[in-house]
């Protein structure tokens, strides 16, 4: 073949290089091959200085002669005679085998002067690069290959112009290199089969991170990130979600679980803020603190700048400075804003592709996780609970209403279980609940959870409060001219109405039904939670001296103006109490029943007539509640169904067990189509089978319809618990107070639980929709904080003084 | 250069035509648009570094850095806009905060790339946190101070020091925000091959490296008030163009005349740099007259020029009149005394370091003998040797930029330094250095030359150099008081010289014994054995002792008899610069001495001298040098005024023969440089 023939072969095969803008290899080699000269060089960046990254490494340890044959080829097209292979010196097995390799071809005749008598000369030798990661950038490559000091310089000129001694040059990446030979050998064609329109062939990933499976894969381009990481590697170790891939080394970006459908090829990769680059993938699951991961490539990448240019040695600096501090939980209002801007000055202003690219992770992670950003920031928080300045353990940094966990699990230890259970009421006033229903998050953070298992947080918890007495409560006295006003005596609103009250307020509760305790008592089935315990602690609440009014619904009993003029500030804890609906066919049949109308019946004392088979359709708490229920009252059968995997219901693990195990069926990728009735009342579910498509937002794949024919379910009776609403005791539009589409409270920007101008109040359900017990509870807690604070703004006092806490003297 | 083809752009909208090759910045600044820099230097590689330059090319989100991009046909530049000035701010911000610009503590406030910059994007404060970071201070030099603390890191001390200077001692050590400048191995400036020309300080733009010597300075107000004024520094003879900037009387700084074009590159060395900056003692501003009780008291010139009119009167008539003057006197003041005390009073001058010059105006003798009309070569060709051999010369101390040119060759060309003598030259350039104590310099040299002559070869043009013949013939016999290691060293010292292609021998003073031409004569004819170079020169540099010692050699005033000193009668006029001393030869011979001197003599010199008599520097009045290699001829122009009461010598010197009765000396400026010039032999039209 003469050189314009390999030229267009590797043209046509749309081979494209690995460098951070996918060049097409065959056009670098046509510009070199068209420069004058009569030196050129041909090099080969085996300089893989990505983190994670040993594509190269196991192809220069596996196939040297296919690189080899690679840079021989592409000699011959542009017409060099010497070549060089910049191998990194931590790869000593590689450069011996390169060695061995050059030797054989030497002795083949392959290399050398005369290569098969063709009268073509080319030889090449291995330079070793001393790790630097600027390096892998052309320009500091063939600086340092001139033996100066590997700091890249300006283009252009462009190698392919002036490279390696000022002579043509072409630099190519171990992996396009190798492809070569078969390419060559093979056609074109049989290449460019592979890929898509503007990606070709294949591409190797080197994977890392939370994954079952790390290692190299080899796929075709084109292919969807979301099946290299669930069908290839075999998704995410220990059952976690995944959260974010790291594409292209320190200096590519972050791709999230949204976009676990993007498809594998250069164009596509790059919009998403990342790189193909060499094919590094750092694969994060949800423990994972974005900011932590910005921070760490920044560092890295701050580290390995050459200093040549301004802003990337000290753009990078100043940047990393500003990321530990925000690691450190001393993040300042603004600094989101100033890393995009020195990012985007850093990005257009660097010399060379490092600096140019050393922002990505910052823009990449802002562009996906800005609010873990300003959770750091504006509430001091890591989300996932690694920047570890901001925390006194783990599991309290996890806990909403951070629970001092290490303080309670000690004096337990040590017998001390009156001690304990005072700790536990210091910030929360429903231990014996959390004890019972809590979902724990602290446990998935327990470090022991590391070792082995994680400490079991909620149990010992439980044992405290079972087995001490509980602490007195004495009555506080009224020391504030303020009166509040709460709506809804469930977990949110009695806990705020305990803080007023131990502020010095005037609380007043109004609830609906005849007894408090919200979804607590009206949701949570007796048999996960006994109602003396709540009663109890519910008790505790009142003795404080808060005023309670049942069967007192505001808007129905209480208008909601009069209630506005008899308390200086509202507290809308009203919770999410009306079942959302299917919206198919026949939902308005007898025996077709909300899951919150049929759980708050049966806790009434009033179950509803069942029949024998009873449906339940959702995957979450209430839909194992209600189901176990269910066959509490003398269901003979009780099916839920579900519309994806039992990996992706929100349902806590022990209670789908316990329902398991207590005779529950549950059918998986099954949706219901439409009830049909006999007589007004229900008779079967016409269901449909489903199958998993694409993945959706939350990273889980999407149900599809797989087949188009129904299958019925024969049911007595069916439970909906698909997601509950609430029900808002105001008319709309009332104080401007903002409700969003899902029906649920939006709290003005700069609050977190504050609705209205003219203090009202809003937290728990009604503003996050169903939620866990601990979150309503912490939400009634800032809001007591919120309310408080207003009040003091309002009067010019100064803050309230938190209590000093007891402290427990422990001995090591 | 000329016939590259021409492009079009368009820079801020204005549409110009540039040369293919040049970049964005160049084309700029021909055009009148300026664009800030601060890594950039017009006289340095391109460097693209700082980023300052940045501009936006076709509208394209990433900016360019305009020192570096070449200009492409159709290219639409902008030069200034809110993005591009935000990120020069961003960038100038980060430089700011990287380390510790404290303007108000710096030396260079006022006269800083950085700081004006600053002032010129408008920086009123920085919103990039500070980094605080502690850097050390190398101010072990006795010049010059690297403050890394106040380092942009733009590396134009590393380039200049490379491509101006020639020897490569900066460069970049650690990586990103661990970088700093570092001098050879990480050595602080003492330690490292540093030699102090300054060339890196005249370069940096902010007060990373500054001079010791004028640090204060700054208080005297900014830049723009300093006055600029291009000289040619006389000090040792290489007539070097510097660049004094001055404010008021004061001298601020000393900057080389930086120019890629010359084979020096326009750099300095120490002495041309700092030493005029040096204090050097108190200046005499009025004439002292010895009294009868013995004391020196000031006086009126009249009164003094009395005295000394009486002095060197009574001189004549009792034991006769020497003049000496020292090495550094300007060409007209050499030729004056030598017409007053030769002409007017029937004495002798000389210059102090005369006794030195003395065989080497012998060896000339013997030279033009048989090769009529050679001279030396001009220093200028040390840029293009490929063998530089010193010949009992120490350049760094007498001559640093034969030294530095010396370093820059073995760096840049891959020469061979090779040295012969007391002293190994440049230790860490050398290439072989043959140790031969001074009285055996003759027969090492013969030896050499006579090693030289086996190789070159060819007998015809040997027989005509019947004078080399007879110098080696009489070699036989003497051989034996060289050692065999000598022998042998010096046979590959002349092998190497004569397989060079175009080398050249520097010899230093060590090489003029007082009373034996041989070894000058020596090396002469070693060098005429590799042929001449343009404009009949040999192959040789002599290095002088002093900065106008090559005038006083055209002028013939050398030596004095020692007989006339040692009567111990007579009279001594003495001009001394501001550097010289009298030699010990010479003192005290007279019943009468008067001395011309800038400063305020010394103790010692004071016990003997009747009268002293003010002198301006060499910055304060007109005065011809010739360089060290008698080529070229330098005019100073005076650019300072001598304190009040100190007046120009040349017009005491013309009032004293007045008073003398000596008249034929020339009245006015012009016909007294006329005169000196056709006294040196040299045209008017001489470069």
């Amino acid at each position: 073949m003469s050189p314009e023939q390999i030229i267009r072969e590797v043209k046509e095969s749309g081979l494209r290089g690995r460098g951070g803008a996918g060049f097409p290899i065959g056009m670098k080699w046509e510009f070199a091959a068209r420069s004058k000269g009569s030196v050129k060089y041909v090099l080969c960046n085996a300089d893989e200085g990505d983190p994670g990254a040993f594509m190269d490494r196991s192809v220069l340890e596996a196939d040297p002669h296919a690189v080899l044959e690679g840079m021989i080829i592409a000699a011959k097209a542009i017409g060099a005679h010497q070549g060089y292979i910049y191998c990194r010196v931590e790869y000593p097995l590689a450069v011996r085998r390169l060695n061995l390799a050059i030797e054989q071809a030497r002795n083949y005749g392959l290399l050398g002067k005369d290569i098969l008598g063709s009268g073509f000369d080319f030889d090449l030798e291995i330079y070793q690069g001393a790790g630097a990661f600027v390096c892998g950038e052309e320009t500091a490559l063939m600086t340092s290959i001139e033996g100066k000091r590997g700091m890249p310089r300006p283009r252009p000129p462009f190698p392919a112009v002036e490279g390696l001694w000022r002579s043509p040059t072409v630099l190519n990446n171990v992996e396009p290199l190798a492809s070569v030979p078969q390419i060559i050998l093979k056609g074109a064609k049989w290449y460019n089969k592979l890929g898509t329109l503007r990606s070709k062939g294949t591409k190797i990933f080197a994977l890392t991170g939370d994954i079952v499976n790390v290692g190299l894969v080899e796929v075709p381009m084109g292919i969807s990130l979301g099946s290299i990481i669930y069908d290839i590697t075999g998704g995410i170790r220990k059952g976690r979600r995944f959260k974010a891939a790291q594409l292209g080394g320190p200096s590519g970006g972050c791709i999230p679980a949204q976009h676990l459908n993007a498809s594998v090829e250069y164009e596509s990769i790059t919009q998403l803020g990342a790189i193909m680059g060499s094919g590094g993938m750092i694969v994060m699951d949800e423990d994972k603190c974005m900011v932590d991961v910005a921070r760490f490539l920044m560092e890295f990448c701050q580290d390995e700048s050459c200093g040549k240019c301004t802003p990337c040695r000290v753009g990078t600096q100043k940047m990393l400075e500003v990321l530990t501090r925000i690691c450190q939980g001393k993040g300042k209002e603004g600094d989101i804003e100033t890393l995009e801007r020195w990012a985007a000055i850093i990005q257009n202003t660097a010399l060379c592709g490092l600096g140019q690219t050393a922002s990505n992770p910052v823009l990449s992670t802002l562009r996906y996780f800005r609010q873990e950003y300003q959770a750091h920031i504006h509430e001091n928080r890591c989300p996932v609970v690694v920047c570890s300045a901001m925390f006194k353990a783990p599991c309290v940094h996890t806990c909403p209403v951070e629970m001092d966990i290490p303080t309670y699990v000690t004096l337990a230890r040590l017998g001390r279980f009156e001690e304990a259970y005072r700790v536990l009421v210091q910030t929360n006033p429903f231990p014996s609940v959390c004890g019972r229903v809590c979902d724990h998050k602290c446990e998935l953070k327990c470090r022991r959870g590391t070792l082995d298992e994680p400490a079991h947080i909620k149990y010992i918890k439980r044992y405290i409060t079972d087995h001490a007495p509980r602490p007195r409560v004495e009555p506080v006295r009224v020391t504030r001219k303020e009166r509040i006003g709460i709506v809804g005596a469930g977990p949110s609103g009695l806990s705020a109405a305990r803080e007023l009250a131990l502020r010095g307020y005037a609380v007043t509760v109004f609830e609906e039904l005849p007894e408090p305790g919200g979804m607590l008592l009206w949701g949570i089935p007796e048999y996960r939670l006994p109602r003396d315990v709540l009663r109890a602690e519910i008790q505790s609440i009142l003795d404080l001296g808060v005023e309670l009014h049942c069967n007192r619904r505001v808007g129905r009993d209480i208008s909601w103006e009069s209630l506005k003029k008899d308390y200086d500030a509202i507290y809308l804890a009203v919770g999410a109490h009306k079942s959302i609906r299917l919206g198919v066919e026949g939902e308005e049949l007898e025996g077709v029943w909300g899951a919150v109308e049929f759980l708050r019946k049966v806790n009434l004392g009033q179950p509803p007539a069942l029949g024998r088979t009873v449906a339940v359709i959702g995957g979450g708490n209430s839909a194992i509640d209600a189901a176990r229920s269910a066959l509490r009252l003398g269901a003979e059968k009780v099916l839920i169904l579900y519309r994806r995997l039992r990996v992706d219901m929100p349902a806590q693990e022990e209670e789908i067990r316990a329902a398991e195990e207590e005779g529950v069926e549950i059918l998986y990728l099954v949706v219901p189509v439409r009830f049909l009735g006999r007589d007004g009342k229900l008779g079967e579910i016409v269901c449909r089978r489903m199958g998993l498509g694409e993945f959706d937002s939350s990273g889980r794949r999407r149900p599809i319809p797989v087949a188009e024919e129904e299958f019925a379910v024969q049911a007595d009776s069916a439970i909906v618990a698909i997601g509950q609403m609430p029900v808002l005791p105001f008319p709309p539009g009332s104080d401007e107070i903002h409700v969003t589409r899902a029906g649920l409270i939006q709290p003005l920007e700069a609050s977190r639980t504050r609705a209205s101008r003219t203090m009202v109040f809003a937290g728990g359900d009604v503003v996050t929709g169903p939620d866990t017990v601990i979150r309503a509870i912490a939400a009634g807690k800032l809001a007591a904080m919120e309310i408080d604070s207003a009040i003091r703004t309002r009067n010019s006092e100064t803050p309230f003084v938190q209590r000093e806490p007891e402290r427990f003297e422990i001995p090591m | 250069m000329e016939d590259r083809p021409m492009v079009r752009l368009t820079i801020d909208g204005q549409k110009i035509e540039a040369m293919q090759g040049t970049t964005i910045l160049e084309a700029a600044t021909e055009n009148g648009i300026r664009i800030p820099t601060l890594c950039h230097h017009p006289d340095l590689s391109n460097w693209g570094g700082c980023r300052i330059c940045v501009v936006e090319v076709d509208g394209s989100p990433r900016l360019v850095a305009s020192c570096v991009m070449p200009v492409r046909d159709g290219m639409e530049v902008v030069t200034r806009n809110e993005r591009i000035l935000e990120s020069r701010r961003t960038i100038l911000e980060f430089l700011l905060a990287e380390r510790n610009h404290y303007c108000m503590f710096c030396a260079q406030s006022g006269d800083c790339e950085l700081q004006s910059l600053a002032y010129e994007l408008g920086i009123d404060h920085i919103r990039v946190p500070l980094s605080f970071r502690m850097h050390p201070v190398d101010a072990s030099n006795p010049h010059m101070v690297l403050d890394h603390n106040r380092c942009i890191l733009c590396g134009r001390c590393v380039r200049a020091c490379k491509e101006l200077a020639g020897k490569s001692m900066l460069n970049y050590q650690n990586r990103g925000a661990h970088s700093l400048i570092c001098k050879d191995l990480n050595d602080s400036t003492e330690d490292s091959d540093c030699d102090s020309c300054g060339v890196c300080l005249q370069l940096c733009p902010t007060g990373a490296i500054y001079s010791r010597l004028r640090p204060h300075q700054s208080v005297l107000g900014k830049k723009g008030s300093l006055r600029v004024v291009e000289t040619k520094c006389p000090i040792c003879g290489l007539l070097c163009s510097t660049r004094w900037s001055l404010k008021g009387q004061i001298p601020v700084r000393i900057d080389g005349a930086v120019s890629t074009e010359r084979p020096d590159s326009g750099q300095l060395c120490w002495k041309g740099r700092f030493k005029p900056l040096e204090d050097q003692g108190e200046r005499l501003i009025e004439p002292l007259v010895r009294q009868q009780d013995g004391a020196l008291r000031p006086t009126t010139w009249e009164d003094a020029l009395e005295r000394v009119a009486e002095g060197l009167s009574t001189a004549k008539s009792k034991g006769g009149v020497m003049g000496l003057a020292s090495g550094g006197c300007s060409s007209e003041e050499i030729y004056l005394l030598k017409e007053l005390v030769e002409e007017g009073l029937g004495g002798c001058a000389a210059v102090t370091e005369g006794e030195v010059l003395v065989p080497l105006l012998e060896a000339w003798r013997e030279m033009d003998r048989t090769f009529l009309g050679l001279k030396e070569s001009s220093f200028d060709r040390l840029a293009e040797a490929d063998l530089i051999l010193f010949a009992e010369a120490d350049p760094q101390v007498t001559h640093p930029l034969v030294a530095a040119l010396a370093k820059g060759a073995v760096l840049e060309r891959k020469a061979a330094v090779t040295s012969l003598g007391s002293t190994r030259v440049l230790p860490s350039y050398n290439g072989l250095h043959v140790s031969v104590p001074q009285q055996a310099l003759a027969v090492a040299t013969r030896a050499l030359l006579g090693s030289a002559l086996g190789r070159v070869g060819g007998v015809d043009p040997l027989r005509r150099w019947r004078r080399i013949l007879s110098v080696v013939e009489a070699f036989q016999e003497e051989s034996k008081e060289l050692d065999r290691a000598t022998t042998s060293a010096l046979e590959i010292l002349a092998k190497g010289f004569v397989e060079a292609r175009s080398p050249i021998i520097v010899a230093g003073e060590g090489m003029m014994a007082p009373g034996d031409p041989s070894p000058i004569l020596n090396i002469m004819f070693l060098a005429l054995l590799k042929g001449l170079v343009p404009s009949n020169a040999l192959r040789l540099l002599v290095l002088k002792p002093a900065g106008n010692s090559a005038a006083a050699l055209r002028l013939g005033c050398l030596v004095v008899p020692r007989d006339l000193c040692a009567r111990g009668e007579g009279g001594c006029l003495i001009l001394l610069d501001g550097q010289g001393r009298i030699p010990l030869g010479y003192r005290p011979p007279a019943q009468f001495t008067a001395v011309f001197c800038p400063f305020l003599p010394s103790r010692e010199l004071m016990d003997s001298v009747d009268v002293f008599l003010p002198r301006p520097l060499w910055t304060e009045q007109r005065g011809t040098y010739l360089s060290v290699d008698g080529n070229e001829l330098g005019r100073v122009v005076p650019f300072k005024t001598p304190p009040r009461g100190v007046l120009r010598t040349w017009e005491i010197l013309v009032a004293l023969a007045g008073r003398l009765g000596v008249r034929h000396l020339p009245e006015d400026e012009g016909t007294l440089m006329a005169r000196t010039l056709a006294a040196m032999n040299l045209g008017t039209g001489c470069s």
